[in-house]
């Protein structure tokens, strides 16, 4: 049974001082989301930035709590970071994230066969560490 | 003008396995705490629908609180993005004019958001600079999904 939770949120403060006056404008977004059941797979390495790293959920070789191996047949959830940084997309398709310095960049996947992912470094090498969430 | 921010994910996975006398668990947790180092940020909410609608980075439509408009010249000043949708949205930068595999080269990136749930992602600075990355496009992907109301949130320089 998997419990999970994933927080995000981004706040920027703009203020404008002009004379005896300060003006502020707050710009913020966040979610909390609950995920319950569903499989997950965490996949970490190096990759490269010529033909970077195929990761296919089916078979990454990842053992749940059970001992048992984990294979997702498709993908809900993306989370991946990436030092000093790296890329990720769908099997040929549009890179779908970047992430730099160890930050971590998340999307839904609501596209049909989200499946594959290539990660590639944004030069040289790069470590990464790939989440995939399947629901249930 | 001043621009301080913070942008924070965390994720955690807790696997749990309850046999006779025995729960094994397994926890899998990501997280990040950033303090961008911008000086522009810009929100921008709207409705989409199945055919794109076009956000501008040089005139994305936000004003700063001095009432003067938050421009960015093109993705190369953009740090970092946020995208949030009520139901289901995409959102898509992307150098139409590179070869194949599409978005390779350049700033592209394509995240996409469902029930309110904040997708994010980096948009690091690379040589080479695509000029026709000026430009990010939001629609509704899903056939199921043909409105989306959203928010964008931009930080840069």
């Amino acid at each position: 049974m998997i419990s999970a939770t994933v927080n995000i949120s981004g706040s920027f403060l703009d203020s404008d001082e002009s004379g005896a006056v300060v003006s502020f404008k707050k710009s913020h977004l966040e979610s909390a989301e609950t995920l319950a059941g569903g499989r997950v797979i965490v996949v970490t390495g190096t990759t490269n930035d010529s033909s970077g790293v195929n990761i296919d959920p089916g078979d990454t070789g990842f053992r749940n709590a059970a001992g048992e191996e984990v294979s997702l047949d498709d993908v809900d959830r993306i989370l991946i970071t990436g030092n000093p940084g790296v890329s990720a997309r769908f099997g040929t398709g549009a890179v779908i994230l970047k992430a730099v310095g160890g930050r971590v960049a998340c999307t839904c996947c609501i596209g049909a066969g989200d499946r594959n992912v290539r990660i590639k470094a944004l030069s040289g090498t790069s470590t990464y560490t790939l989440i995939m969430w399947q629901a249930d | 003008m001043a621009v301080s921010g913070t942008i924070n994910v965390n994720a955690s996975f807790l696997e749990t396995l309850s046999e006779t006398s025995c729960e094994t668990e397994r926890k899998l947790s990501l997280a990040s705490a950033n303090v961008p180092a911008s000086s522009k940020v810009a929100i921008v909410s709207g409705t989409c629908g199945t055919s794109a609608a076009t956000l501008t980075f040089l005139s994305p439509g936000y004003t700063d609180p001095n009432g003067d408009a938050v421009e960015f010249s093109g993705i190369n000043t953009v740090d970092g993005v946020a995208f949030v949708a009520d139901t289901k949205a995409t959102l898509v930068c992307l150098n139409e004019s590179a070869g194949s595999p599409i978005g390779e080269a350049g700033h592209s990136f394509k995240v996409s958001s469902q029930d309110n749930i904040v997708a994010i992602t980096a948009v690091p600075s690379r040589s080479g600079g695509i000029l026709g990355e000026l430009t990010m496009n939001i629609f509704c992907q899903n056939v199921s999904v043909t409105t989306a109301n959203y928010s964008l949130l931009m930080w840069g320089t």
